[in-house]
């Protein structure tokens, strides 16, 4: 009996501490940035979407968007443009412009208005980046924490051919009816759940190709799961950011500099913290990026 | 012959069969035969839904298609955004199916998996209250645990996000100010149709444009059969053994115009009802002045106290809300609580004594208390767009008495100490008005507050003998102790915004007037050394100017220049000593910030602060606080420090060389007056305030040139 406890409080203490690792995996430090450093003050329109879907990125409960990490959305432009950018921050933005207009004279506005999900201080590439694709193009936008906005980026590159091995099972997603792909993506197995009802070659983050579009994606790990949670028609616009603020770069540049901040943002922007009188410079967490390589 | 030989090539040519693979080519184009590149094709074998092979169209339309499998037909489709999608069954058989394409309207379903129990509208989050009400939740605060981002405690008080909320409205009046708790615990759920979260409140509408202040409020809106309803509702429940007893009656009645909520409640099974009550809006500038003489009590034990408490508590309250007109609100509302609360305990009371020793007393007590208290609260409000005018008003009064039984174990029980506390009549009444009225780029506040206390105390213990204290003359110590305060404080304040300029200035005028009488009779203490009687008034004026002036997106300079003006008088009446002093401070701020760029930062801060306190100049008697604790104050002391600042930081960095650069001196001198006490020893522990000597901080130059963990310290 006493060891069957002992093995049961192991057990807890052990998936404890995965979910805890895992925790960390997928998000590190690094602090989000307001104010109009992403460049939302002077975006511009450049297409609009007759329908967008919505996705919840990492859910711990799908019913809950405070468990969420993000909630991302694939805008589809009336061009064949397909952007997906964080619904979180376009609506706070979308907020505080709002606020701002009811409030002419103040010289100053709020950070953040509405919920930001389960770490909503938490800076993530997935939340803070925007992806332009069109004619074989992807186009991301990088925007940066606090500390390294300096180095908000902007590159281009063929739109990475993704080889997917079609199975026959079949699921329902955000109901419709889905059939099961696999590829190899960047140094990870990816499984994706798309549907020829909606013909929309694309999905959440880069994932696309299929002919149909992916309303849940995840690598074979779990550690990323993108889920469709919301398909609404309507009339939605296509945002380009201020350019002025975003450095041209090469994604090699932007893929490390994104690493490097999940892995340890006060070494990589030489942030320091204070506590007790002792001042840290360095708090490394154990990242499993997205894209390894 | 021949043409049966040709018509097999053909066949062979035009339809070669799976074993040897099949390959469909052809091209889409649209209805004006241009091209259609990224149209998805697919594949699926006769009879099945699942895609075997897919492709996509290349720049030209083109595509090709092949397939392995053993399937005699196929089903191939074309589909693409905005273009219709076409099926056409072939055979396994390698060919070329070319495709026109129309154009049709996006058409989808929409689905929804995670319904909106929260909507977003400018900086409002609205809570649908069915979404989050649980069928155990009875009352709004029940369901407002269940929402995400809001917390609520046992009495009633509510934050968001970790930060308390500043107002509480029902369809966005304000019944119950800040003591909203009564709203939280008694308004039904079952009423109320969503809860409305007012991020970045600004309860002043006259303010609006001014100064960014992140403050938070909570409004309710009615269901709307629920408006306009007069609403009863009673609960009542019993028990045995010990007789157990409980019962709320509520009344409510909600219309945009007008609203009321009054409420009984009552019980004896520990709960605690008036903690409701609280106000967490208090402005009182004279509020009840702390007890000095206290009933010692058993300590309350780590569980919840309904458990170990006996209690009988009766509380009425009535909340009234009128609107006058569209911007005007008159709000009055009365609470009468009375309470008797029972504790008994055994435990062992631990006493720092003289030196680094303990005393351990072991104690059995008995302690019963009464409270009747009695407040009423009345506010006045205009709030518009460019004039805000508010007066609240309250007066309270408060009846305590209580008494305890405490045995001593170490001396078998043998005797036994009765002390008794009785505070008579205690009263504060307080008013507040505001006044703020903006036009343009100019605003004028006025706030006048005035208010007036009285608590006079005794508390007596008996036998004398057992304290040691005690006069062979009498059986009972007993002690007085009257405290009275009136309190008036006006402040006016002006901005002016100029361009790049904002300039403000303020004036704020206080007068205290303090007395304090207290005598302690049965002692062996000398009678002078136990009598306090002396009076504490205290003047102030405080006049300030500051300018922030933002010369351009790099330079941005900022002075504060408040100078301050205080008279202090204080006169002993027992030996008739007088003590006059007339302070004169300037507590300077100044302060230049550069910013070049981003990743570049220097700033300039100048500042200095001092504060004095002669409250208690005069409190040299010996005060009996509890049977446990007597007290007494080193004749003349006062406390305070002097501090001056000056600082410069400036700061360099870039990311993507990880190259970080930060330097910052500053010069610090203090003085400081503190006041520290000794102890001493016997059943009693005596405590004597004194001050200490006046220490000296020299000055301190300190300069942190910094690149990651390098940091070097210069002077002292």
């Amino acid at each position: 009996m006493k060891r069957e406890l002992k093995f049961m409080v192991l057990t807890v203490i052990l998936f404890v501490g995965i979910a805890d690792v895992c925790a960390q995996q997928k998000q590190g430090l690094a602090r989000n940035t307001w104010g109009g450093w992403r460049g939302e003050n002077t975006r511009t329109i450049v297409d609009y979407a007759p329908f967008r879907v919505r996705y919840a990125l990492n859910a711990t409960n799908i019913n809950d968007r405070n468990t969420w990490i993000d909630e991302g959305q694939l805008k589809v432009g009336k061009s064949g443009l397909l952007n997906y950018c964080s619904l979180f921050m376009e609506m706070n933005e979308d907020s505080i412009k709002e606020w701002k207009r009811r409030h002419p004279k103040a010289k100053t506005a709020p950070m953040r208005v509405i919920e930001q999900g389960r770490n909503p201080n938490r800076w993530s590439e997935y939340q803070f980046s925007m992806l332009y694709i069109k004619n074989g193009v992807l186009t991301e936008w990088a925007a940066m924490p606090v500390n390294a906005v300096d180095q908000n980026s902007i590159y281009s590159e063929e739109y990475p051919a993704m080889k997917w091995q079609l199975s026959n099972e079949t699921a329902t997603v955000c109901g419709y009816v889905c059939q099961k792909a696999t590829t190899h993506f960047r140094g990870r197995d990816f499984i994706a759940w798309f549907t020829t009802d909606i013909p929309v070659k694309g999905g959440p983050w880069k994932f696309g190709g299929l002919p149909g579009l992916i309303l849940k994606v995840y690598d074979s790990n779990h550690l990323y799961i993108f889920e469709a949670v919301k398909i609404e028609k309507g009339n939605f616009p296509i945002y380009e950011y201020d350019k002025s603020l975003y450095k041209k770069n090469s994604r090699k540049n932007v893929w490390n500099l994104q690493r490097r901040l999940n892995e340890d943002w006060h070494k990589t922007t030489g942030s320091v913290t204070e506590k007790d009188g002792v001042k840290t410079f360095s708090h490394p967490v154990k990242y499993d990026q997205l894209e390894l390589e | 012959m021949l043409i049966s030989r040709l018509v097999f090539i053909a066949s062979l040519v035009t339809c070669i069969r799976s074993y040897a693979g099949t390959t469909i080519t052809g091209r889409v184009t649209d209805a004006y035969g241009e091209c259609v590149p990224d149209a998805s094709l697919y594949l699926k074998e006769s009879g099945s839904n699942f895609i075997i092979e897919y492709c996509e169209t290349d720049t030209h339309g083109e595509y090709t298609l092949k397939y392995s499998g053993s399937s005699d037909s196929l089903t191939l489709v074309l589909s693409g955004f905005g273009i219709k999608t076409q099926t056409c069954n072939i055979a396994n058989c390698s060919q070329t199916v070319n495709f026109v394409t129309s154009v049709i309207a996006i058409d989808i379903k929409e689905v929804t998996v995670v319904a909106d129990r929260v909507t977003q509208h400018g900086d409002t989050l609205s809570y649908i209250v069915e979404a989050f009400k649980l069928p155990t939740d009875r009352t709004i605060g029940d369901v407002i645990k269940n929402m995400p981002g809001l917390q609520v405690d046992d009495s009633g008080r509510i934050s968001f996000n970790g930060k308390e909320i500043s107002n509480f409205y029902v369809e966005n009046l304000d019944l119950l100010e800040g003591r909203y708790g009564i709203g939280t615990n008694n308004i039904h759920a079952s009423d109320i149709a969503s809860v409305q979260i007012y991020q970045n409140h600004k309860p002043i509408k006259a303010l609006s444009d001014w100064d960014y202040d992140q403050k938070v409020a909570v409004n309710l809106t009615l269901k709307p059969n629920r408006r306009g309803t007069f609403n009863i509702d009673g609960m009542a429940s019993a028990g045995a053994v010990p007789f157990l007893w409980g019962g709320e009656l509520t009344a409510m009645y909600f219309t945009k115009l007008f609203q009321t909520i009054s409420l009984y409640k009552g019980n004896n099974t520990g709960e605690d009802s008036t903690k409701e009550l609280k106000d967490y809006k208090n402005t009182e500038l004279a509020p009840l002045p702390p007890a000095s003489l206290q009933l010692v009590q058993p300590i309350p034990p780590d569980i919840p106290a309904k458990r170990y408490i006996q209690n009988k508590t009766h509380v009425a309250n009535t909340n009234n809300i009128i609107k006058i007109d569209s911007v005007t609100t008159l709000d009055v509302a009365v609470s009468y609580e009375n309470s008797i609360f029972g504790k008994a305990d055994e435990y062992i009371e631990k006493r720092l004594v003289e030196g680094a020793e303990t005393r351990e007393i072991a104690q059995n007590m008995t302690t019963e208390s009464h409270t009747d208290r009695l407040s009423i609260f009345g506010t006045y409000k205009t709030n518009s767009a460019s004039l805000y005018l508010v007066n609240n008003f309250s007066a309270k009064s408060v009846w305590d008495r209580g008494n305890g039984i405490m045995s001593f174990p170490d001396n078998n029980n043998a005797q036994k100490l009765l002390q008794r506390i009785n505070d008579k009549t205690s009263v504060s009444i307080n008013d507040n008005f505001n006044f703020v009225h903006s036009q343009g780029d100019r605003k004028w506040e006025v706030n006048i507050r005035a208010g007036y206390a009285r608590r006079p105390q005794t508390l007596s213990v008996e036998p004398s003998n057992m304290l040691g204290v005690g006069d062979e003359s009498s059986n009972i110590i007993s002690q007085r102790f009257i405290r009275e305060v009136f309190r008036i404080a006006a402040s006016s304040f002006y901005s002016y915004r100029a361009g790049i300029f904002v300039f403000s200035g303020s004036l704020y005028g206080r007068a205290d007037v303090e007395s304090v009488k207290s005598d302690l009779d049965g002692t062996i203490f000398a009678s002078n050394n136990a009598k306090n009687d002396f009076r504490f008034n205290s003047y102030m004026l405080e006049g300030q100017l500051s300018g922030v002036a933002n010369l351009s997106r790099f330079w941005r300079l900022s002075l504060t220049l408040p100078l301050l003006l205080e008279f202090q008088a204080n006169k002993n009446n027992i030996d008739k000593a007088s003590h006059f002093r007339t302070d004169l401070r300037v507590n300077p701020l100044f302060k230049i910030i550069f910013t070049p760029d981003l990743n570049q930062n220097v700033s300039l801060t100048g500042v200095y602060n001092s504060y004095k306190d002669f409250s208690n100049f005069f409190e040299n008697g010996i005060v009996m606080h509890s049977y446990l604790d007597f007290s007494s104050r080193e004749p003349y002391t006062w406390s305070g420090y002097h501090q001056y600042e000056a600082r410069t930081e400036c700061s360099y960095r870039n990311t993507m060389y990880e190259f970080f650069g930060d330097t910052n001196a500053s010069f610090v001198h203090t003085k400081r007056n503190t006041l520290d006490y000794i102890t001493y020893n016997g059943i009693v522990t005596e405590t004597r305030l004194m001050q200490k000597k006046q220490q000296l901080q020299p000055g301190k130059y300190r300069a942190q040139p910094e690149q990651r963990s390098q940091c070097y310290q210069i002077g002292a």
